[in-house]
This record gives structure tokens, sequence and C-alpha cells, in this order.
């Protein structure tokens, strides 16, 4: 080929066509489009969220301490996402747990603790409904297993459990234990930290508590640093 | 399924034959002998093909466009209207053959020479028109300057654009049995930035060509490939993005086991309404969404206030009030909705200024919220067919009981138009249902 073709406008102006659709379509748009999907998930889950007094935001902190411990775990880019939005959508059954359960100031009956029981399973109906979403489902279904087998809805033990699922645990019961309660007043950290660490392998996965727990650490150092 | 109109299928014999005529005049007039360029009408009948298998989604419609129209432009430019005539239509309906392949045999050869046919016209009008308004193509060797040939090839896209959403509207329209002011709607959002954004490149690719070859084919075929990867992938990812909004959205609002079909019901009500009253076009691709998520702003209030037996308190009232504004909150923060925010906030206003959240009056509130609001009165007042589906504080009220209901509030709590618009729906159902 002559010369001229590689120097001819027609030529430039290919390359550089195939190059910003390329850039735009390869990098910008998904970039974009991740912001605008997670933003739109996290509108949908704390929609639920008002619903439950005192549980406002409960998703996306958690979903912060998950991104966290998974990057800690070095858990792939892809599967750290979705756990990302199984943390903002784990409570999304709870539109069909009746409000006055959820808002019961003093503890429980087991009647009604067993319907509370029933959003892990109604979530993870919801969110098999959407294609895009539906790998997400068992995370959803087993936020409360125990890592001993003593949690819901279905008793998983150990490994059994999916690797989101027992992160997720870890860092709901935290941001649970350090935020005020209708029927309790928040936890000192220090206080929440030294509960997990004393059920992990009991509740919790131990390597999961591990990370998380280093995660915690690294962030507080980080902040300290910062101010 | 629908049967066919029978009026389409006249139709279609009509433009089958158009277009078997305009093939044969075109192979009967001896044009120059394409054997000698064969590995250019190979290059040609490739891109065209590829075109064909290559469909790109429109953004925010339900509409696939294809680049089929540079590729017949240049082909047209650098080879005339005998290789054009000839080469396209056998490429585009081997494409169509390839592209339905899992469809049966018969709807495949119908359908694939039907379209093919209807592709024809506009080509044939487009050559035409260029020859008679002076413009020269480049395979007679003869020096053709490009900017000789912008000004016909202006005029020619411009004829055969008409001829392409006349030929296509009428046929949708009668196809869908859908007001001919509709069909033309969305041909015209389809066919019109098709050919203003890639004529141009028609034109481009034929100067192109014959500067550089098959080289020049790769500089606009390349760009093209990746350009549609882009549209592609933005609209993919928008359809993931809408159908996730939409389906969780109105999964959360199944508080109960009734308000599934009612979303339902009122989503396809809205949408019938809307049609019949000839809303924008936008706004029909929106408007069974709006429906579905109407009441997204009921999401986390108190089921005991929603379902109350009786007289509510103030502070219930208050409570119920806030769901529209609630829910436009919601989805405003949704990209690709934005224009269902009014809509779902307006759900509850009324002509007469008496409805809530903003107290609007009939002029001021849009109409995709009126036809919304009145689906979702009759539906929640009949409570829909099935026994599953009704309410519990009252007992329903039988299809006409609701009309009349309807028709007594138009003017102060429904739009009189809409509910026009609505009862003439009604009749037209019961027509079709009855017979």
């Amino acid at each position: 080929m002559e010369a001229s073709f590689w120097f001819s406008p027609a030529f430039v102006i290919s390359a550089v066509v195939t190059i910003a659709a390329g850039g735009y379509s390869y990098a910008y748009l998904p970039y974009q489009m991740r912001k605008a999907y997670r933003q739109s998930l996290l509108t949908l889950a704390s929609a639920v969220e008002t619903k439950d007094t005192g549980a406002a935001g409960h998703g996306k902190r958690v979903a912060e301490h998950v991104v966290a411990t998974a990057g800690e775990m070095r858990i792939p880019k892809k599967q750290i996402q979705k756990m990302e939005y199984a943390a903002f959508l784990q409570d999304i059954g709870n539109v069909r747990v009746p409000h006055t359960i959820l808002n019961r100031p003093e503890n429980l009956s087991p009647e009604e603790f067993e319907i509370v029981k029933t959003h892990t399973a109604i979530g993870a109906d919801m969110v098999e409904q959407v294609k895009f979403l539906r790998d997400i489902s068992p995370i959803i279904r087993h936020h409360h297993e125990a890592w001993d087998g003593g949690g819901y809805p279905d008793g998983l033990k150990g490994d059994e459990i999916p690797l989101g699922a027992r992160i997720i645990a870890v860092c709901t019961a935290y941001d649970a234990m350090t935020h005020a309660k209708p029927f309790r007043p928040a936890m000192d950290e220090e206080d929440a930290v030294r509960t997990i660490r004393a059920a992990a392998g009991r509740k919790y996965a131990p390597a999961v508590v591990e990370a998380f727990l280093r995660s915690l650490k690294k962030r507080r150092r980080e902040e300290e640093s910062q101010s | 399924m629908r049967p066919i109109p029978k009026a389409f299928v006249v139709y279609k014999y009509i433009i089958l034959l158009a277009g078997l005529a305009v093939f044969c005049l075109a192979a009967a007039v001896s044009g120059p002998d394409l054997r000698q360029h064969l590995p250019e009408i190979l290059i040609f009948f490739c891109m065209i093909l590829a075109s064909e298998l290559m469909p790109v989604r429109c953004p925010g419609t339900d509409n696939d466009v294809t680049m089929t129209a540079p590729a017949v432009i240049s082909l047209f430019l650098s080879h005339g209207i005998y290789a054009a005539l000839t080469i396209a239509p056998i490429s585009s309906f081997i494409g169509m053959l390839i592209v339905h392949r899992r469809r049966d045999l018969r709807w495949l050869l119908s359908m694939s020479s039907y379209n093919t046919a209807l592709c024809m016209l506009p080509i044939a009008v487009a050559c035409w028109v260029y020859y008679l308004v002076g413009g020269r193509t480049l395979q007679g060797g003869e020096d053709v300057t490009l900017s000789s040939m912008i000004m016909p090839l202006f005029v020619s896209i411009t004829a055969s654009t008409t001829a392409n959403v006349l030929v296509f509207t009428t046929g949708v329209a009668l196809y869908n049995r859908d007001p001919w002011r509709l069909a033309a709607a969305q041909t015209v959002g389809w066919f019109v930035p098709n050919y203003i954004v890639t004529a141009p490149s028609g034109i481009l690719f034929a100067h192109l060509y014959k500067q550089f070859g098959v080289y020049g084919v790769l500089l606009i075929l390349i760009p093209f490939i990746v350009g549609r990867q882009a549209l592609n992938i933005y609209s993919r990812q928008t359809e993931t993005y809408r159908e996730t909004v939409t389906t969780l959205g109105s999964y959360m609002q199944h508080y109960h086991p009734y308000t599934k079909g009612h979303l339902e019901r009122v989503a396809d009500l809205s949408d019938k309404i809307a049609r019949h009253m000839g809303l924008p076009y936008q706004s029909l691709l929106f408007i069974r969404e709006a429906g579905l998520l109407h009441d997204i702003g009921k999401v986390g209030v108190n089921e005991e206030i929603l379902d109350k037996v009786g007289q509510l308190s103030d502070e219930d009232w208050a409570t119920i009030k806030q769901h529209p504004a609630r829910g436009a909150e919601i989805l405003a923060q949704m990209k690709f909705l934005e224009r269902i925010v009014p809509w779902v906030r307006g759900h509850h206003e009324r002509p007469d200024g008496r409805g809530y959240p903003d107290g609007l009056t009939t002029d001021e509130i849009t109409p995709e919220a009126a036809v919304i609001a009145v689906a979702d009165a009759f539906d929640a007042m009949t409570g829909g067919p099935d026994e599953s589906s009704k309410r519990v504080y009252r007992t329903p009220l039988t299809i006409d009981q609701g009309i009349d209901q309807l028709r007594y509030g138009a003017g102060t709590q429904f739009d009189t138009r809409v509910v026009r618009a609505f009862m003439q729906v009604m009749a037209r159902e019961e027509v079709t249902n009855g017979s």
C-alpha cells in the first residue's frame, strides 16, 4: 500500500472513529451503566428499608463492608460486584413481612420469628425473576445460614453456604450490632468486633471473619491517617 | 395467535408482484457485464449480507436498523443500477433466511420474499430519481467528482426514504391493525435516522472505493462494525437495566397476592387506552412500565393502612397520599425512566383540581397520568376477572358498574377524553370477545 493511503484523511478519520466507538462501548459505557445499575438497585432496596425502622442505609453500609472484605480475600472483581448487589438486596423480601412484626419493639414470639425468617426465601424468589440477577439469588437465600448449620432457611453448613452469603452474614451482623434498633441501643464497635470474633467457627466462617477484621482495621487506619 | 388481517395479505401480494416486476425489469435491461467485476461484486454482496445479519437495536425502541442502505448506495454508485437491483435483493433475501432460520419454512419464505420486495421498491426509486436529476455513477470510467454526486444523491435519498416510509408504514398499519398515523410515527423513527446518518457514508464509500479499492471498503467497514457494537452494547444494557428495574420494582409491590394481577391489568389497560388515544410513540414505549410501577411509592408503607377496612384516620390518609410523590422520587433515581416520573406522580390527580399530591387541573395533568388514573381506578373497582385477585375489603363491581362509575366521574375525577377512549376500547374488546 502506498504511503498516501496511511496519511489520507479517510484513513485517519476511519481510525479515529473506530477508536472512539471502541472506547465508548468497551470502557465508558459499561462504566456508566454499572453506575446507573448500582444506583437503581440501591434505590429499590432503600425503598424497602423504610419499612423497617432503623434499617435505613443498612444495605449500603453492609455492601461497603462486603466489598472491602471480599477484596481482602482476593475474590475476582466480577464476583465482588455480584456480592455487592446481593448485599443491597439482601432484605428485599421484607416487603412481604408484616410491618407490625418488623417493627415490634420487644422480642418476637417463635411464630413471628418464623415469619421474619421467610424474608430470605421471598427475597431470593423475587431476585430469581430478574434474568440479570438470577445468580445472586442463592446468596440472598442463604445470608442467614450459620457456619455450624444452625441458621435458616435450609440449615446449610460450612462450605455448603455460598461464599457471598458467608461474607454478608458477618458484615450484616457487624452493622446490625453497631446500629441502634427500636428495642436495643447500638453496641460499641470494639464489643461488636469481640462478639463476632467469639462466634467465628460457630456462626461465621472463620476465614471470612479474619478477612473482615483485617479489612476493618485497614480502613480504620486509613481514616486515621486522613484525619 | 391472532390471524393475519386479510388486508395485509392482499397488500403483501401487491408488494411481491411489484418487487418481482422491478427485479425482472432490472435483469432484462442489458447492464454491463458484472462478471468482469466479480471480486468487487462479491465484496459488495458480502457487505450487504453482513449488514442484514448484523441488525442494530435502536436505543429505547423495539426497532432493528440495518446498515444495508449505505452498502446498497455504494454498490449503485460504483456499479450502477443494474448491479444494485440484482445483487441487493439476492443478498438481502439470503440474509433474511439466515437471520430467521429457526422459523418454520413457509413463514420464512413468505416473510423473506415480502421483506426483500419491500426493500427493492425504495432502492429502485432511489436509483431512478438519481438518474432523473442528472446524477452519474462511477462505473463508466469517466471522472465523476464527489461534489457533483452530492445533490442528486440527496434528492434521491429523500425520495426513497419517503417511498420506504410509505410502503413500510402501510404494511405495519395493516398488519397490526393500528391507525396509519401511529404506524407512521414508528416507521419514521425507524428510517429517517437510518438514511440521514448512513447515506452520506454511501457517497464516502463510493469515493474511497474509487481511490483505494478494497482497502477503501475496510476504512468504512471497520468503523461500521465497531460502531454497531457500541450501539448494541448500549441497547442491550439499557434493556437489562429497564427489565431489572421493572421486574424487581413490580415484584416489590406484591405485598399482597392481588397486587400482581392488579398491576399487570393496569399496565395492559393503560397500554390499550394510550394506543387508542394515539399518544406519542415514545410514550407508548413506556406506558406499560409506568402501569407496572405506578404504586411503587407504596413499598415500605405499613400494609395495615393500605388495607384498612372502613374509615381512615387523617394520619393514615396523609401517609397514603404521599405514595405518588414518593414513587416519583424513587423513579427519578432510575436512568432511562425519567419520562415516567411525572406520570407516576400525577396518577391521583383529578381534572377538578381535588386530587393529590399537587392539586393539578385538566390541562396540567399529563395525558399519560390521566390514562393510568382511569385504568387504576377501573381495575380497583372491578377487581379483575378472577377470584384470587379480588380485594378483601369490599365486593367488586361488575364491569358495567365500573364503566358507569367512570362515566359518572368524567370531567371531575377522571379526564373526559381518557374515559371516552376507555369506553371505546371496552366496546371493541367486547366485540372481539363476543365474536
